[in-house]
């Protein structure tokens, strides 16, 4: 049985750096879905997402245990794409490496229109869209991750789904 | 589930990461030692400063007070650096390893 995420949070402030690393093990897929739904650029998305585990490496002491350690990650990784946005503006096009996905039975026209509805949600919206419907987050850990209220989240996430939908041509309510 | 449904799930699928990913797990354990390694390099910079800063001010009459006849200080200058730094690599190479501390 695998050790909780508490244990190995206690662990690796002590030091270990074995426990850190099962932390990256089992939240990098997480953290990294997250960015690049949430990103312009899947390269942006994992170096955002190492910076991420190596501010949370630094940051362990902060970590106060109220809310998931996959969560806290996020609101990491969330802080981190803002600011890599504010600070490179709309300079760059925005669903690259949406577009950048295997074939499929979706179509890459299909695709590409989702990638560009998702990312022409507002921010906040977005991050809610990616974490609770493309993760599988609950909409309190969307909460705790973004620092909003649990209403909001849920606005958002249904908001966001009808517009995706209603990109495919589905119901949009 | 609707067929826009089943399309948008499939689009999550697509954009999604991989459970496992050796490559960024070794890329984030790089990061991470590289960063020890700074942090290590500047505490030993601190305290290699700090002892030679005391050295400075009071080991001549440390010296003295010892009863080592001591001629020139600054005589004493390499001794005491080459001391200095056999302490640090000997602090260095004795470190626990991250995984038992």
């Amino acid at each position: 049985m695998s050790e909780p995420d508490a244990d190995l949070v206690a662990a690796a402030r002590r030091g270990s750096q074995r426990a850190f690393q099962q932390l990256v093990e089992r939240h990098q897929q997480a953290v990294r879905g997250f960015l690049r739904r949430a990103c312009a650029d899947a390269r942006d998305a994992d170096d955002l997402a190492q910076e991420t585990f190596l501010t949370a490496w630094s940051s362990l002491l902060l970590y106060r245990g109220g809310a998931s350690v996959r969560s806290w990650l996020c609101a990491i990784a969330w802080k981190k794409s803002l600011t890599l946005r504010r600070s490179r503006g709309r300079e760059r096009r925005r669903h690259d490496s949406l577009e950048a996905t295997p074939p499929s039975d979706l179509g890459a026209e299909a695709r590409m229109d989702l990638a560009a509805a998702l990312h022409g949600l507002p921010d906040e919206q977005r991050a809610a869209v990616a974490l609770c419907l493309g993760g599988d987050f609950s909409h309190s850990e969307a909460a705790e991750a973004l620092g909003l209220p649990l209403g909001t989240i849920k606005s958002h996430v249904q908001r966001g789904r009808a517009k995706l939908l209603a990109v495919l041509g589905g119901p949009d309510d | 589930m609707t067929d826009a449904e089943t399309r948008l799930a499939e689009f999550w699928d697509q954009t999604g990461a991989p459970a496992r990913d050796l490559i960024f797990e070794l890329g984030v354990q790089q990061a991470i030692a590289r960063r020890r390694l700074l942090i290590d390099v500047a505490g030993l910079t601190v305290g290699v400063l700090v002892v030679g800063a005391f050295v400075l001010a009071f080991g001549r009459d440390a010296l003295a007070g010892a009863g080592v006849p001591v001629a020139s200080f600054d005589a004493v200058g390499p001794i005491l650096a080459a001391v200095a730094a056999i302490g640090a690599a000997m602090l260095w190479f004795g470190r626990a390893p991250a995984d038992e501390a």
